[in-house]
């Protein structure tokens, strides 16, 4: 019987399933296995006396609490989907594994049962898995589009404004209301580029890529991201060179950065946007003056994580722009210049 | 006795220029507020935080202040609670919430903590001018 047999070797099972958990695992803790195991066990081995003794099961052991407990746990410690899929599959596969060493013939009802078993936690353990990944989905969505209503406003208010004064006549057309409203314009098509990329690159669309003359792309970008401060901006990209990737994703990449980088830089500092071919790469770094970075670097690339407590900016920001880059098969990261600055570095493949 | 702006003279008129505060994080909003409701005639100053914005109420001592709610350090509603909080003001400032967020749940969160007006945007000058007018 199953359930003698599960009886029998409950620790070797369980000892085994956390040993192919750690094997699967190697850089998490051993804490982290939220150990469900032994009372999936104890569950199968309840279910199999039930269905010795009772005819009519009145629901299959794996839909229990624990396999919500188990998809729950996984998702809130950043494992994917398909880990808990192996979870399971490492049950069935022990299990298997003991019953030949021991030379215990298993019936065809007791895989049956087992079969059962396995599937019904496993199809619990997913959906809960899978509800809690919908629910972030959408509530990070709505945070997302809350900032960018929220940044939307405050440019069409600027603008709103500026322009009611140009059309007064009160102020003139070279006037600081005249370079306000043209950079709530830039703001505001600075937003909608963002948003078409982030669009873009959640639904999965492939990167269009064309040649893109990177000085001239920048030289662009510097001259409609117009600095609120007194920053200056130094370019030393080699004259034609030459990147391929999406006109709009690379675009709204670099925009960010440079953004971001005058938002962060200390008054009269500078901002320096390098690129140069490196073997098959192309580099570009945005070295800013914004002090040193507070907190791991890493950490900036998250979601709605700001660099500083002045939260402007629609969060998502630097999130987006590693995904526009990594979406040309090149990478994003930062390096800290403590006390000074830090550098933002893209490599991106000359070829995608 | 009471603080209601400055007496100035144009034109041999005896005018009065209601003050305004403007508490608002971005920098363009608080330059365009500033050169419009100065064309319109009220005595402007601005802050970037909440708590500078609390510290200005007490020295400008204005007869409105307009905050927007999203702002660093203690947000809108925080700033606008301890504001009529304070007891040495012999007249309570007009409260003006300025604002992207104009969720129901917002507006009744805004008149919870004191304001008198929650205007949403973008906005027109005419707008504030209407809500300041009667000061």
């Amino acid at each position: 019987m199953l359930h003698e047999f599960l009886s029998l070797y409950r620790n070797d099972i369980v000892g085994r399933c956390e040993a192919h958990y750690q094997l699967r695992n190697p850089s998490r803790p051993r804490d982290e296995l939220l150990n469900t195991i032994p009372e999936f066990v104890d569950e199968i081995i309840k279910a199999e006396r039930r269905e010795a003794g009772i005819p009519e099961r009145s629901s299959l052991p794996g839909d229990t609490e624990e396999a919500r407990k188990l998809g729950e746990h996984r998702f809130r410690r950043g494992f994917k989907i398909c880990d808990v899929v192996s979870d399971y599959g490492t049950i069935c596969q022990v299990i298997g594994e003991i019953a030949i060493e021991h030379a215990v013939e298993l019936d065809g009802r007791s895989y049956k049962l087992l079969n059962e078993c396995i599937d019904s936690g496993l199809s619990q353990a997913i959906t809960t898995y899978y509800e809690l990944a919908v629910a972030r989905g959408q509530q990070e969505f709505a945070e997302w589009f809350g900032f960018l209503a929220h940044e939307l406003r405050n440019s069409l208010a600027t603008a709103v404004l500026a322009y009611s004064f140009l059309r007064s006549g009160e102020v003139a057309l070279e006037s600081k209301t005249a370079r306000i409203l043209e950079r709530s314009f830039n703001q505001l098509e600075a937003l909608v580029s963002q948003t078409l990329a982030t669009v873009q690159l959640k639904s999965g669309v492939p990167p269009s890529t064309e040649q893109i003359a990177l000085l001239e792309l920048v030289e662009d970008i510097k001259t409609t991201t117009l600095a609120e401060r007194d920053i200056a901006v130094i370019i030393k990209i080699d004259p034609g060179l030459r990147v391929e990737a999406d006109p709009r994703l690379l675009g709204s990449a670099l925009t960010n950065l440079l953004q971001n980088a005058m938002k962060f830089t200390r008054a009269e500092g500078r901002i320096e946007v390098r690129g140069h071919r490196e073997h098959a790469r192309v580099r570009i770094e945005v070295e800013d003056e914004c002090g040193g970075l507070v907190g791991p670097p890493e950490a900036l690339f998250e979601p709605f994580v700001q660099r500083a407590s002045k939260r402007r900016g629609v969060g998502l920001g630097l999130t987006i722009t590693r995904n526009a880059i990594e979406a040309h098969g090149g990478t994003l990261t930062v390096r800290d210049l403590p006390g000074k600055g830090c550098i933002f570095t893209i490599l991106l493949p000359l070829e995608v | 006795m009471v603080n209601v702006g400055t007496q100035g003279s144009a034109s041999g008129r005896v005018v009065w220029k209601p003050r305004v505060l403007v508490v608002d994080d971005n920098k363009d909003i608080r330059i365009t507020l500033e050169i419009g409701l100065s064309m319109l005639g009220y005595e402007v100053q601005t802050a970037e935080d909440g708590l500078t914005g609390l510290e200005q109420v007490s020295q400008f001592r204005p007869d409105a202040v307009m905050i927007d709610l999203a702002l660093p350090l203690i947000n809108g509603w925080e700033l606008a609670r301890r504001l009529r909080r304070l007891s040495f003001l012999q007249r309570q400032p007009r409260l003006i919430a300025i604002t992207g967020m104009g969720a129901p749940a917002h507006r009744a969160r805004s008149a919870a903590s004191g304001f008198d007006h929650h205007l949403l945007k973008p906005f027109k000058l005419s707008e504030i001018d209407r809500l300041l007018s009667t000061l």
